[in-house]
């Protein structure tokens, strides 16, 4: 072979391999920056999923992620309701400054929070200063009204210790009410594409608000309907009231107030 | 050492000849068969679990099962080292990765992902996977057989996995061993050190004819070799030492209540009525989980129970330490061995539905 066609063969060769180390580069390069952007990606749906799971239990967040978007999701269940709100709110916002206000509130929402998740119950929503926590739903809960009245009686302690905190810091205390109410309702996922939450609907959820609205301190801070009593034992200890008709209701609800519960746990005493 | 300065549930023990019988099974004793050793029926019962070979499921399908339920039960100690076996077994870092993200994403082999869906939907419990799961999963290749005895596999990680996170047990020695220097090196002999499927352990003295619960061994219609270990390893509850038989019951008629399970509940009923607890009086006592007439341990026991159906374990730790810490860990152990025995036929009676 000429020396001239060798060289160019030998030429052309190293230009292919150049050529084919250089693409493989890139592609590695490509590949790299692929690979970071995907991990990217995961570590923000993992932060999104978490932010999530503040608004909705985990295992509906996962619904919608595999469903690819708020789809249709609901069941009826047995569920027991409970409301929270602060007697006389609309007063106190009136006299205090916003940033205060809402300093206030926050705490006022950890401390019913924590007592209300202790006890195995979901919070639904806020509304206003008021509170709303499903136990039953969405997972099965057969003891949803012992916890959802052990519950009631956490909040009041968990408010008793903030109020001491606010006492500190030279403020009133805060006054609650909460009504407890079991009954069917339906579950699921309320909303659009642009706006929804997990959450209970029905008549069982208004009648628990109107239970709410007649409770409050003193004498009752913590009331709750018949049937949710008819399922608590001998450690709580309830004062039966006169049956009450509630607002927009044709039939009378009997009500019984909540004054105690008495662990039997020897650890607890 | 006290509980509160280790911060662990119970304390790892010795027993030669306990470990003497654990290593002829499986050939080695690993750090959760040393924590279960202060009670024997436990630890034999463990042993039959994970020591019969599968049928119809292979030892990868069944790690995997391990891997996708711990992970989903918060288990450090089963999804660290069904990781590491993994990867001694050939699964990338980024394959191992990629099923962690989500089942139905991970490059695996065609019907693993719905059976690993599948085995996670009966392990969360949330609801129970309906009968029409089971033949969907044969629609997709798995023989009948395969089929029951994949729900078993995944009964037995929901098992192993809580007794594991229940006793909060210490990382095995061998995991993390793919992140070692000449780890790839090294694989082919690791492949062979921890081959699996190869066991030929089968009940020292047969099946028995009778054990407690054992109806749902039989419904549930596993392959013979998997039947006969389970079955063998409900009959050691007979040497159930300080639980009461009762209490034994009522924790197991709890966790049926807990999920809705209502044949396992009936016969923890029927069970308790022969301890001479009447059904009235049991189901009263599930209903509120206290009474005056229950027993100091009962009233701690069965709340905790209930808390073992389903949970978290950032919650559920702090409960069971302080639950330790009132009891010897013997006790300890029994009680949560129970809890986890009971969430196993629990899920059993998944498959008794197709019966």
């Amino acid at each position: 072979m000429p020396e001239g066609v060798a060289l160019a063969l030998a030429l052309a060769g190293l230009a292919v391999a150049l050529a084919a180390a250089y693409a493989w580069t890139r592609a590695r390069q490509r590949h790299a920056a692929l690979t970071r952007a995907l991990k990217a990606c995961d570590h923000k749906l993992e932060q999104l999923q978490i932010a999530f799971a503040r608004f909705a239990p985990a295992s509906i967040v996962e619904e919608v992620i595999r469903a690819g978007g708020v789809r249709p999701l609901a069941e009826r269940r047995e569920v027991t309701v409970l409301f929270v709100d602060i007697v006389g709110f609309t007063t106190l916002s009136e006299s205090m400054a916003p940033e205060r206000l809402v300093a206030l509130l926050n705490g006022y929402f950890s401390a019913v929070c924590r007592a209300i998740t202790r006890h195995h119950g979901h919070v639904s929503k806020f509304i206003g200063d008021g509170v709303m926590a499903v136990f039953g739903a969405p997972e099965r809960n057969p003891w949803q009204a012992i916890d959802a009245t052990r519950a009631a009686l956490a909040v009041k302690e968990e408010l008793a210790r903030y109020n001491e905190a606010l006492a500190r810091d030279g403020h009133g205390p805060l006054n609650i009410g909460v009504g407890v109410h079991r009954g069917p309702a339906v579950a699921g996922i309320v909303g659009n594409d642009s706006l929804a939450d997990y959450t209970v609907i029905g008549d069982t959820v208004n009648t628990a608000a109107r239970v709410e609205g007649l409770a409050h301190e003193p004498p009752y801070p913590i009331l709750i309907s018949d049937g949710v009593a008819r399922e608590l034992d001998a450690r709580f200890t309830l004062r039966a009231l006169p049956d009450v008709t509630l607002r927009g209701k044709h039939e009378p609800l009997r009500l019984h107030a909540v004054e105690g519960y008495r662990d039997d746990d020897p650890a607890a005493s | 050492m006290a509980k509160a300065e280790t911060s662990r549930v119970v304390q790892p023990a010795s027993d030669p000849a306990l470990e003497a019988e654990v290593k002829a099974a499986i050939g080695a004793v690993p750090t959760l068969a040393r924590y279960l050793l202060p009670v024997p029926w436990l630890t034999r019962l463990w042993v039959a679990l994970v020591a019969p070979p599968l049928g119809e499921v292979s030892a990868e399908l069944a790690t995997l099962v391990l891997f996708v339920v711990a992970r989903d039960n918060g288990c450090r100690y089963c999804s660290g080292s069904s990781r590491t076996i993994l990867r001694i077994n050939g699964f990338s870092e980024r394959a191992i990765d990629e099923l962690e993200r989500d089942v139905h994403l991970a490059d695996l082999d065609p019907g693993f992902g719905p059976a690993l869906d599948f085995t996670r939907r009966l392990s969360r419990y949330h609801p129970a996977p309906p009968p029409a799961e089971l033949a969907r999963l044969e629609a997709l290749g798995f023989s009948p057989a395969g089929a029951r005895e994949l729900a078993f596999v995944a009964a037995r990680a929901c098992f192993i996995t809580r007794v594991a996170t229940f006793l909060d047990i210490p990382d095995e020695r061998f995991q993390g061993l793919e992140r070692r220097r000449f780890f790839v090196v090294l694989r082919p002999l690791l492949r062979l050190l921890f081959r699996s499927g190869t066991s030929t352990w089968a009940p020292p003295d047969g099946a028995p004819a009778a054990a407690p619960f054992a109806e749902f061994v039989a419904l549930a219609g596993l392959p013979p070799r998997s039947a006969d270990g389970l079955r063998w390893g409900l009959a050691q509850t007979a040497e159930l030492a300080r639980v009461p038989a009762r209490t034994a019951l009522l924790i197991t008629g709890v966790i049926a209540h807990a999920l809705g399970c209502p044949r396992v509940e009936a016969r923890a009923r029927a069970g308790a009525s022969d301890c001479g607890l009447t059904p009235a009086t049991f189901d009263a006592w599930l209903r509120t989980l206290a009474a005056p007439e229950m027993s100091p341990l009962e009233v701690r026991a069965l709340p905790l129970a209930r808390e073992t159906a389903r949970y978290r374990v950032e919650e559920l730790l702090p409960r069971l330490l302080e639950f330790s810490e009132a009891h010897e860990d013997a006790l300890v152990i029994e009680v949560l061995g129970l809890c986890a025995l009971a969430n196993l036929l629990c899920r059993l009676e998944v498959i008794d539905d197709r019966a």
